[in-house]
Parts: C-alpha cells; structure tokens; sequence
C-alpha cells in the first residue's frame, strides 16, 4: 500500500515540475501569471482529493488488520483508563462484545486497580495482568504494550493482551507432540534396527542351501540335494510371513482411522468361524461388548490375540477362551500353556519370542501389533501369565471406546 | 582322550544353524572338538551352573533367543568369577554396530556376522583357541576322563 502510493506520489511531483516549467515558458513568451495561477489552483484541488481517497483506503485497511488479527488488541487513552478502540478478540477474551468493552473503563477490569496507576506513567514493554471477566473471574494476561504519543495532552497505549493459560496449553500441546513424534521416531529406529536382523537370517539360509545344492548336485547326493531344497522353501515361506506380519505392523500407525460401532461377540465368532474352523474351541462371553472404534484394526487385533490362543493351546485339554468385560477393561482369558509372568514385558515388543521357531514357529510381532493397535486407540495392553495354566490379555480402552 | 579336545558350547536358538556350524566345524576339526549345544541361554546358564559338566573352552553365542537373550548370558558370564574366563564368540545375524558395541562392552571377546560359509569362523575359533591357551595361559581344567 505504502509503496503504491510512493509511486502515485512521483507521478504528481512529476505533473508539477512539467506545470512549472508550461507556466514559465507561458512567463517568458507571454509576461503573464494566467498558466501559474491556474495550474497550482487545480494542482491544489487534485492533490487534496488524492490525499482524501487514500486516507479512506488506509482506514479501511488499518480496520480490516486490527479486526481481523488473532491477537487481542486494545488502544488505551493511558491518562484517563478509557478504552479508545479495540477489536472483536479483546472483547471474546474478556467475554464481553466488542462494543460492551468500549464503554468500560480499564480500571474496572484490572484485579487490582492501584497497579493501573502504577503503569499510567510508566509503561513496560512486558508484563503480566490478572483481569476480571465478564463473569467475574480471573484471567492471567500477558501484555505487551508499546506506547503512542498523538497529542500533548495526553498519551496513549496500544496494547497486546494474550491469555496466559491458553498460551501455556499451546505451549504444552505443542511438546506433547514433539515428544510423541520423538518416541514414534525412536520406536521406528529399534524397529528398523531388529526388522534387518530377522530378515537377514533365511536370506542368508536360503543363499547357504542354494550353494550346498550346487554342491550335492556335482557330488550326485539326490537325498540332500532334495533335503536342501525343502530348507530353501520352508525359507522363503518364513521370509513371506515376516514381511506380511511387517507391512501390517507399519500400516497400523499410518493409516487414518474410521470409527464405527463393533459388536465384540460377532466379530470373534466371525473370526472363529473364518480361521479356526477346525480346532475346537469352547466361547465364552459375558455380556455383549460394543466397541466405537476402527473394524479393520480392532479385527486385527482380536484375531492375533485368538490365534495366538490357538497356537499355545494345551494338547490335554480343550481350549476354552473367556471375553468379559468391567469398566473400560476386556480380559480374554485361555487355558493354554500360559507362560512365566516374569516375561510379561517382553512378549510385547517386537520380535520377542519364548519358544524357538523349531518348537512354535512364529514371527515375534503378534503382540507387539497388538500393542500398536491399543496404542492408536490410545489404551493400553497388558498380559498375565501362568506357566502350564493359560494367560489373559488385558485391553485397557479409553472411556468413549467402550459403549 | 578328551584332555586334549576343545570343548565348545553352541547357544543358538536356530536349529538349521546349529547344524550348519556342527556339520562344518565336524568337518575341519572332527577329532580335535566336542561340541555341546543348547537353544537358549537359560539353558546354558543351567549348564555352567551344574558341576558335573565339563567347563566349555569356548561359548558360541547368539544374540537374539528366546527368554534369556545373548546379551543377558554375556553379563552372567562375564560377571561371574569361575567363568569369566571362558571366552566367547558372539554369533549373530546382526550386521548392527549397536549390536557389536553392546556385545564388546559386555565382554565379548570376538563377534562373528554368521556367514553363508562357516570356514572364517572355524578359523576364527582356532585362532582364539590358540591365543587363549598359548598368549594368555589359561589354565585348563582337569578332566580325568
């Protein structure tokens, strides 16, 4: 704006120099003060109706920025308390309109009124206020004000009010995320670091095995060239299923969630009915558990808590499975082979396993997706074994998930 | 005579591994090694607990197991007085300088990357085997039998 009219002015001083040097060409030639006196006549004219236009631009413009800025600001007639002006957020601050605001006096909304008289002649750039709402209560604000002189007889100050506490719940909001995406970062590494160890082994084997068939092939040994083979395969499957079980893992954090209302009972029947089919299994629910959270993920993470149940299942007897619910809390429950409750920590983190992949083959990232599910939805797992006996999984729900 | 024989304790929770390493040490070093084997590193700690075993010359150790980790075992070991001395060669799949760092701070006294050919590691123990007992003049234990 500034720069705009800058330009406009050269333009006029420009059309004046051009009407001075038309007037004395007219004084020279013609000994008369006619070209003079009428251009600096309409000069004066032009120039004033310039200066009023532009004026109503910048008014318009200053109101517009004053009004729609974030911040509350005030203008203080600094003498007298008065408020001379001030825009729609100072008024929401305080919780009055904008205009109830302008017919208060400022000494009426200060705590203190004594400390008002304190700042009328000295003015510090920064300081903190308690103010008086509508309501009567206490705010904590802090100012920043800056002094404008307009006349002698008075000055008056333009003032930034901020709200303390809301500025501190930014301030909190703002390291509350900056840790969460520390520790995601930090998750993400560990994660990383032990995915590349797990990958690394059956591509090893497999390379090891294709060079031991070389090998017997040369040497004519059809039983271990055929006994090498099958190593190489039942690789490949090993690598196939961690990596399935990894791209889920990293999905679950990426993925946006959609809520919708999940019926607990359902959903595992549906889950036995698909996968379990021919393993019995004896149910047991409590009462009906309704869920207001994500399907896929909640499917998800019921299936890997079942299948877990089903592959530590006691050869002895039949597998019984228990869902009950208190508060915000569901328990599963199962009779299997349980584990020591020393381990219960470990079994959560990724790759963590108790038995060998020749004893119970597995990936090791079961639960630790599991844990990832409950932390999306921001609960919380928990696990209690009893060796030779069965275990519970804990699932800790917020409030508003559980209906 | 087992006097004579190097006896070396296989922690690994892999049995394809297991056999990889059994087959190739048999093959370089048959007669001069006996070879104990265990799944996991609680297995391990019960082995060297008891007296009546024979005391390892050499651990090879994996990192990750179940239950009790590499790293868990290294402490005990090396925090324990009577076998602080059995040296150990942590054996893992692991390329991860982390991993190294952690095994080395631990007392480890070599890491091996588990290779697509066991021949580096046979050397390896040997060469362990042969600064252990010569440089270092352990002193060896005393089996009769």
């Amino acid at each position: 704006m500034i720069q705009k009219s800058k330009k406009e002015i050269n333009l006029f001083y420009f059309i004046f120099l051009l009407c001075l040097f038309l007037a004395s060409l007219d004084i020279y030639y013609y000994h008369d003060f006619d070209f003079l006196y009428y251009s600096c006549v309409s000069f004066l004219l032009l120039s004033t109706y310039y200066l009023i236009s532009n004026l109503k631009k910048m008014i318009f413009m200053y109101k517009s920025l004053f009004e729609q800025i974030y911040d509350p600001v005030v203008i203080i007639n600094q003498s007298t308390g008065e408020i001379v002006d001030c825009n729609i957020k100072a008024g929401e601050l305080l919780g009055y309109t904008k205009e109830e605001l302008l017919k208060i006096n400022i000494k009426d909304i200060y705590c203190n009124s004594r400390k008002f008289e304190k700042f009328k002649y000295n003015i510090f750039e920064k300081h903190e206020e308690k103010f008086y709402n509508k309501n009567g209560e206490k705010i904590d604000v802090l100012i920043i004000s800056k002094k404008i002189e307009l006349n002698k007889s008075g000055f008056f100050c333009q003032e930034i009010w901020r709200n303390k506490t809301l500025h501190k719940e930014n301030a909190d909001k703002i390291i509350k995320e900056f840790s969460e995406l520390y520790s995601n970062n930090k998750v993400l590494q560990d994660f990383v670091h032990i995915a590349s160890h797990d990958l690394q082994a059956p591509i090893r084997k497999i390379k090891f095995y294709t060079e031991k068939i070389k090998t017997s092939h040369e040497s004519n040994n059809e039983n271990s060239f055929y006994d090498y083979l099958n190593k190489v395969s039942l690789s490949c499957d090993k690598l196939k299923k961690l990596i399935e079980d990894l791209t889920i893992f990293s999905k679950i954090n990426y993925n946006k969630i959609v809520y919708e209302k999940i019926s607990i009972n359902d959903l595992v029947e549906e889950i036995v009915e698909e996968n379990f089919k021919e393993i019995e299994i004896l149910l047991f629910f409590e009462d009906n558990i309704f869920l207001y959270a994500s399907y896929t993920l909640i499917k998800q993470l019921f299936y890997n808590i079942l299948s877990n149940s089903v592959k530590y299942r006691h050869n002895d007897r039949t597998l019984n499975i228990k869902i009950t619910k208190t508060k915000n809390i569901i328990k599963i429950s199962d009779n299997g082979v349980g584990f020591n409750n020393k381990y219960k920590e470990t079994i959560l983190v990724a790759f963590n396993r108790l038995y060998t992949d020749d004893e119970i083959p597995g990936t090791g990232i079961g639960l630790a997706i599991c844990s990832s599910i409950m932390k999306r939805h921001n609960g919380e797992i928990e696990t209690n074994g009893r060796l030779g006996e069965g275990c519970d999984i804990i699932l800790k729900f917020p409030r508003e998930v559980i209906i | 005579m087992i006097k004579n024989r190097l006896v070396v304790f296989i922690t690994d929770d892999d049995e394809d591994d297991i056999e990889m390493i059994r087959e190739e040490i048999e093959k370089h070093a048959g007669e001069k090694v006996i070879i104990k084997i265990s799944n996991n590193g609680e297995e391990l700690i019960d082995y060297l607990n008891s007296n009546d075993n024979l005391i390892p010359d050499l651990i090879l150790l994996d990192l990750k197991m179940p239950k009790v980790d590499g790293i868990q075992v290294l402490k005990y070991v090396k925090g324990k007085k009577s076998l602080m001395s059995i040296p150990i060669i942590v054996l893992s799949n692991s390329s991860d300088e982390d991993d190294v760092d952690n095994s080395y701070l631990n007392g480890a006294n070599s890491y091996v990357t588990k290779p697509t050919d066991y021949k580096d590691l046979v050397e390896t123990i040997f060469k362990l085997e042969k600064f252990w007992m010569e440089t270092a003049m352990l002193p060896r234990k005393k089996i009769d039998d």
